[in-house]
């Protein structure tokens, strides 16, 4: 597969288990030693990056939750800036964290560690942690997984809004069509390791798509102009 | 740093400067807290009359070995921490990984063999060094290959330390006698054997190498996530990672070495720590070297007062360290494990 992400704005891939969404992701973020192909970011090769440069290019958000240790809120949200620094070194990470907590509304957790919050929360505020990076371009893995229908639209219409107002261009697993088609810009379809479409969500999700993608019958309504996708079979 | 965790580390220094002052008072010879403090000062300010008693007991034996105590302390406490997060396991330290172990074997077989200049004491660090890369090497190759699960880490280290000290007793068993008391009391663990210039060479390891650590400490609170998350702030994960448990292992050498194998001060100091300060180790580097050496310092008057001269520190370490570890991974709040 082949493609180019050159402006700003929220991409979804979506695609059955194991056809390799992650893998994409992990070898687009340097985590992974891919053996043929190429990801380039800027003109150069990621493996020619160093991890250190490379962390100035691009944050990855994966959906692992698991911590040895509980930090604080704080201590966490800024890690990411933090590390760049010595350990004598001041630096504003504390500032800029201050005022997304505030504006995603989450200033009531801040005095509390991470093994005190909601998976929603730990959510959302891995998501600061990634913005706090201040990368040109971000990758989350499923940042809407074992959350409810309340916080799944929260984190979207905050990727959404971020991609829009930052300039930034957001690369996600998702695993609801419904939400891809509603809030992505565009959508990555991967139907096998090689085989893929590109496009926004009125080209793509249609009965022929979504049938071949999942191996299930479904019919497509229009919901404000956007397709919606019901299963009434499964 | 901030207000409070800087009056946590005054308290901890203040208990830490307290206990060592008790300690000094205490011990096989009797000498009073005031002849005690009384020969320091006289010592500090070349006064003493280094032929006396009181004064070779002061400065030959109770400063050196208060001094091996803190930096026992410190060492073992930060590798522990260290560890802990870096193999993302709270089971982690030199002893439950075998890293200690193989020190120990390393030193006896330099002792054993008569290899370099032991009576410096040099060539036995570095023969202790050596060995106690072979645990870290094999953890860190089994992970690489297999999921990095926490338990099979311990496992590995646990297995590594019963085969170990198994070549130890086997060379304890060929040695001649002379040999075999040195040997002996690098197995148990003890601080008897402390004088100035082992010290010298024990600090100026540990001290530097604890220094590098926290400085490093905002990269270390990156590897308390996967590594895919380190990753992606910039952190090399596998050079880092081997790096600080080269770290680690340089730091047990030097410790072991000069003191034997002394258990649990690396795996519970730096949970107690994390109790009293929180996760982040730029905090927790800190509190975990007072911790340790409050706790090593604690130890050893526990030792002094129900046996003076002949209770081995390891054991009074192991006695006060066991319930200790029982309690942290039991209880809920501020357990090991969190769920």
């Amino acid at each position: 597969m082949s493609f180019v992400i050159n402006e700003p704005g929220l991409t979804c891939i979506i695609g059955p288990n194991g056809v390799g969404k992650t893998t994409l992701i992990r070898s687009i973020g340097k985590l992974l030693n891919y053996q043929k192909g190429n990801v380039s970011i800027e003109n150069k090769r990621v493996s020619e990056y160093s991890f250190r440069d490379f962390a100035k290019k691009l944050s990855y958000v994966s959906n692992d939750m698991k911590e040895v240790f509980a930090l604080d809120v704080m201590d966490y949200v800024t890690l990411s800036i933090d590390v760049r620094y010595g350990i004598f070194t001041k630096n504003n990470s504390r500032i800029v964290a201050q005022e997304y907590i505030n504006k995603m509304g989450l200033s009531n957790i801040i005095d509390k560690k991470t093994n005190e919050l909601s998976t929603g929360q730990y959510k959302q505020i891995a998501i600061i942690r990634g913005l706090i990076q201040n990368t040109k371009i971000m990758i989350f893995d499923e940042p809407t997984a074992n959350l409810d229908i309340k916080h799944q639209h929260e984190v979207m219409r905050l990727l959404k809004q971020i991609s829009k107002d930052e300039g930034k261009s957001i690369l996600m697993v998702c695993h609801d069509v419904n939400l891809a088609s509603r809030f992505a810009d565009k959508i990555l379809m991967m139907f096998s390791p090689v085989k893929y479409k590109m496009g926004t969500a009125s080209e793509l999700i249609n009965e022929e798509n979504i049938s071949e993608l999942f191996d299930v019958s479904c019919n497509i309504v229009d919901v404000n102009g956007l397709p919606y996708v019901i299963f009434p079979s499964t | 740093m901030r207000a409070d965790k800087k009056l946590t580390i005054i308290i901890l220094v203040g208990i830490l400067v307290l206990l060592s002052l008790i300690g000094l008072g205490v011990g096989s010879y009797s000498i009073s807290f005031s002849d005690v403090y009384r020969e320091i000062v006289n010592g500090l300010l070349n006064r003493g009359d280094p032929n006396s008693l009181n004064y070779l007991v002061v400065w030959n034996l109770r400063l050196p070995i208060l001094f091996t105590a803190v930096i026992t302390g410190v060492g073992l406490t930060v590798a522990g921490a260290t560890m802990q997060t870096v193999l993302k396991n709270p089971l982690a330290d030199p002893f439950t990984t075998g890293i200690s172990s193989g020190a120990c074997l390393g030193a006896t077989i330099a002792i054993t063999a008569k290899i370099f200049i032991i009576g410096t004491g040099i060539g036995t660090v570095i023969f202790a060094f050596i060995f106690s890369l072979l645990p870290v090497t094999l953890i860190l190759f089994i992970s690489k290959f297999r999921r990095n699960s926490p338990m099979s880490i311990i496992l590995i280290g646990i297995s590594l330390m019963f085969f170990f000290d198994a070549l130890t007793a086997y060379l304890m068993i060929r040695a001649d006698p002379l040999s075999l008391s040195a040997i002996y009391a690098w197995t148990i663990g003890t601080l008897n054997r402390s004088n100035w210039e082992n010290l010298t060479i024990m600090s100026i390891i540990v001290l530097s190498t604890c220094t590098f650590i926290y400085l490093n400490s905002k990269k270390i609170n990156a590897l308390n996530y996967d590594d895919d998350t380190a990753k992606s702030m910039g952190i090399n994960v596998d050079r880092f990672r081997l790096l600080m448990l080269i770290c680690v292992s340089l730091i047990a050498a030097g410790i072991t070495s000069f003191t034997g194998i002394i258990g649990f001060i690396g795996l519970v100091s730096p949970h107690i720590a994390r109790l009293i300060i929180g996760a982040n180790n730029k905090y927790l580097i800190l509190c975990s070297m007072l911790v340790g050496s409050i706790f090593m310092v604690f130890s050893d008057i526990v030792a002094k007062t129900i046996a003076p001269g002949t209770l081995p520190i390891g054991i009074v370490t192991a006695m006060i360290g066991c319930p200790v570890l029982i309690f942290l991974l039991l209880s809920r709040k501020g357990g090991i494990y969190s769920d």
